[in-house]
């Protein structure tokens, strides 16, 4: 046993340094728990021409410009280069997120503060390429977090059929500061 | 029944007694090699040095260049008609022949005069198992990250590797499950760091996990340096590749580890005296001077500029040139045990 004590601590250390890593990673998600809400609008593409939203006062507004590029057909007359830009509400208690109407996103007082009113800020998933890539790579550009500190909550901002809700043509609009997190 | 004496026992008898004594584990090398160190030079008592055990028989030479050329063919092959493959048939010509080697190594081993061969055919199924797991995974449609494939491929291949050495008790068993521990834990290790969110993002994790796996490796050799069996034989490569990882990760790391490093480095230099091993001097003097020139770059040039740095760094390298070899001469090269 003596003799073989130096083996036992070399395999011992590597399995340790997992323990450490794993309690790392997992134990202090334990402790998050966002308690804000964020709006978001997808589709805004900034150089598009048609809807945008934009908070004014901590209030959401759409504005929009108009495309003067038209084209008729058929005696209809239809703007070109105009992409379809929709609202989001993500609720951290039931880490789900649902579109919400304009009319119902006014209803909603927004902080646009990058850090929500509870410390948390929305962060970007760890674009992971290991080792120069010697064990492969994980660029997960999907994964989001509520981040505070060393804490931090992975929340899923993809809708049912696959495609993502919060891409490059997203914006992040403001906290949910009135109407709770459970806003409807 | 009168027991055996030096004074009745001739030499077939001692030598005899040497060998079972070190096959229980009860003798070493180098408790053996002490004794003729210590006589006293009395007529008879020839210190010679033992024959060297890393010379290659021709058999063996030409055996290993058979497996390689084994393995280069079926690669070949398979590459050429990848795509003609039916999923069966690409499992077939990876898993199968990763499986049908090891079975025919199997057969070999039993006997005696076939166990280079054995240990070759060992060899090119090892190396296969994780190419056949890979493309088996491939075939079913595994939907899993990059991450969990390599995981359950590199845990497979461990376990056989490691139920491989239980039975035969080769080095080359210890090899690969060494190789496919490591890969294990590093994919393992990778996966979790996915999942962190980037709580290491500030924190060069890569450098501490590398040396954690280099201080396992130096351990693994250490034990296997002094077990004074068969065993020896992959002490030194295990001291390297630690010492680089070690060494190597030490470098890369900034801030506190510019000063941290220097008793690292000497540690490992004051190790090589007390190891008798000259991979820990010339590795400890290679990184030093390593270490001397990172630390010239990136504190002095501005200062000296650059003329003077590279001035001083030359003379410290020589300095450091000098001091391994000081050191190995007085201390190690007289007294070092063989290793690989």
């Amino acid at each position: 046993m003596k003799k073989n004590l130096p083996l036992i601590i070399g395999l011992a250390i590597p399995v340790l340094m997992i323990i450490v890593v794993v309690i790392a990673v997992y134990v202090p998600n334990m402790f998050a728990h966002p308690t804000y809400g964020f709006v978001f609008s997808v589709g805004d593409y900034p150089y598009n021409y048609g809807k945008h939203y934009s908070v004014v006062n901590g209030v959401i507004v759409e504005t929009n410009t108009p495309n003067p590029i038209v084209k008729t057909q058929n005696g209809v007359t239809y703007p070109e280069n105009t992409t379809p830009v929709n609202l989001f509400v993500y609720d951290p208690i039931t880490d789900n997120v649902r579109q919400i109407t304009l009319a119902d996103a006014q209803k909603l007082k927004v902080d646009i503060s990058p850090k929500s009113p509870d410390g948390y800020v929305l962060d970007r998933g760890n674009n992971n390429v290991g080792i120069f890539e010697i064990f492969g790579s994980n660029r997960d550009y999907n994964a989001w977090y509520l981040r505070k500190g060393v804490v931090s909550k992975r929340i899923y901002l993809t809708a049912l059929d696959n495609s993502y809700y919060y891409n490059n043509y997203s914006q992040f609009l403001g906290w949910i500061i009135n109407g709770g997190v459970n806003s409807k | 029944m009168e027991a055996l004496t030096v004074n009745n026992m001739n030499k077939d008898q001692i030598l005899g007694a040497i060998a079972e004594m070190s096959r229980r584990g009860e003798l070493s090398q180098s408790e053996v090699m002490q004794a003729f160190a210590g006589s006293t030079g009395q007529p008879g008592a020839i210190i010679e040095k033992p024959k060297s055990t890393s010379h290659l028989t021709i058999s063996q030479v030409l055996s290993t260049i058979g497996g390689l050329v084994i393995c280069i063919g079926i690669i070949v092959l398979i590459f050429q008609h990848w795509d003609n493959l039916t999923s069966f048939l690409r499992i077939f010509v990876t898993l199968g022949v990763a499986i049908a080697a090891y079975i025919v190594a199997v057969l070999f081993d039993r006997y005696p005069s076939f166990k280079i061969t054995s240990l070759v055919i060992f060899a090119v199924s090892m190396v296969l198992v994780p190419v056949g797991l890979m493309v088996t995974m491939n075939e079913l449609n595994f939907t899993g990250d990059s991450y969990i494939l390599q995981i359950i491929v590199a845990l497979i291949s461990f376990l056989v590797a490691i139920c491989s050495f239980a039975l035969y008790r080769s080095n080359l068993f210890i090899a690969f499950s060494v190789l496919f521990g490591t890969w294990l834990y590093y994919v393992v290790i990778l996966k979790l760091l996915v999942a962190s969110g980037g709580i290491f993002s500030g924190f060069n994790i890569y450098a501490y996990i590398t040396m954690v796996a280099g201080l396992a490796y130096v351990l693994m050799g250490y034990t296997f340096d002094k077990s004074g069996t068969e065993r020896i034989e992959l002490s030194g490569w295990l001291y390297k590749f630690g010492l680089v990882a070690i060494l190597g990760s030490g470098l890369a790391l900034g801030g506190i580890w510019d000063i941290l490093y220097v008793g690292l480095v000497f540690g490992v230099i004051m190790l090589s005296v007390y190891l008798k091993s000259r991979t820990f001097l010339w590795l400890g003097g290679v990184f030093l001077m390593f270490y001397i020139i990172k630390i010239t770059g990136k504190y002095f040039t501005t200062g000296l500029g650059w003329p003077f740095a590279l001035v001083l760094a030359g003379m410290l390298l020589i300095a450091v040139g000098y001091f391994t070899s000081y050191i190995g001469k007085k201390y190690i090269t007289k007294n070092e045990p063989l290793r690989s």
